[in-house]
């Protein structure tokens, strides 16, 4: 049986919904299709699969997905969704749950490259709604100053908060890096 | 120039082909060499394959229509960057146990 959930993620907290699939996973409901909003799970034993989400440099149409995507199947590891951005794809890869966290990378370099591609990706919401900000607080102070109320402009803040959300993600992100760099240079 | 240090995996992937293998093949076999200690991931093998073979280090067999796996094997080149590397580890062994043990 096939059973669909409404729930909403932000872009950067996709360790957070990677975590919630697992749970739903561990109760018996295996991932089959996502979108930005809607899940489609269905009945699984559970706990037999643990799903690891990925974000492809690349659309999900390119050879260079088909590739990778081939080279995955042949591991025995299976995409069971996907999730296009712009530029971007997050895949939602299905591993057979042998009692091991599973990993997409287990070299450091690419550990590394991974996390900052996820920065790179982050760092222009971040100013493009830090802008939106800059700009709606200027018409809303404008506003203001010529005796007006226009209450639309203090929608700026929730651009603020989701400016303010990404710089913390990657402020977290530069530690794993830094911790992943030092330890680079000790044992790569 | 001399060549750089390889990587525990990069080396264990290029000792598992000496004989063709796919994919899933080298994963079990570089855990098989390292007593389980060497797990390479799915996502780092593929990285490493496409700069190997990029490199000129290993090839790619043409694709068996039977089992789709895409094979890959050491190149003559791939097999000197081994040699050179092994006389690099051995020179590590040697003068770690020199100075350690006294030999």
């Amino acid at each position: 049986m096939r059973t669909t959930f409404t729930k909403w993620f932000w872009i950067w907290q996709l360790p957070k919904e990677e975590q919630w699939i697992n749970e739903m996973a561990d109760h018996g409901y295996g991932l089959v299709h996502a979108g930005r909003l809607t899940f489609e799970f269905e009945d699984i034993e559970p706990g037999k699969y643990k799903y690891r989400e990925f974000m492809f440099k690349g659309s999900w149409d390119s050879d260079k997905a088909r590739e990778f995507l081939q080279f995955m199947e042949e591991m025995e590891i299976r995409n069971v969704a996907h999730v296009s951005y712009p530029g971007h794809t997050v895949l939602y890869m299905r591993y057979e749950n042998n009692g091991t966290e599973p990993e997409v990378y287990s070299d450091l370099d690419s550990k590394i490259e991974y996390e900052k591609m996820l920065c790179s990706y982050l760092l222009p919401l971040a100013i493009i709604n830090l802008l939106a900000f800059i700009y709606n607080i200027c018409v809303f102070i404008s506003f203001m100053i010529s005796g007006r109320f226009n209450p639309v402009s203090l929608v700026s803040f929730l651009n603020l908060g989701i400016a303010i959300a990404i710089f913390i993600q990657m402020g977290k992100k530069h530690e794993i890096i830094k911790k992943l760099q030092e330890e680079r240079n000790i044992h790569e | 120039m001399q060549q750089q240090a390889l990587t525990e995996a990069v080396y264990y992937i290029l000792l598992s082909l000496q004989h063709p293998l796919h994919g899933y093949g080298i994963i079990q076999n570089v855990d098989e060499l390292s007593k389980g200690r060497v797990k390479l991931a799915a996502g780092t093998l593929y990285g490493a394959l496409n700069t190997l073979e990029s490199k000129g280090w290993i090839d790619a067999l043409p694709e068996n229509p039977e089992s789709r796996k895409k094979e890959y094997v050491l190149t003559a080149s791939g097999k000197t960057v081994l040699k050179e590397e092994l006389l690099r580890l051995s020179e590590l062994v040697e003068n770690g146990k020199k100075l350690l043990e006294g030999n």
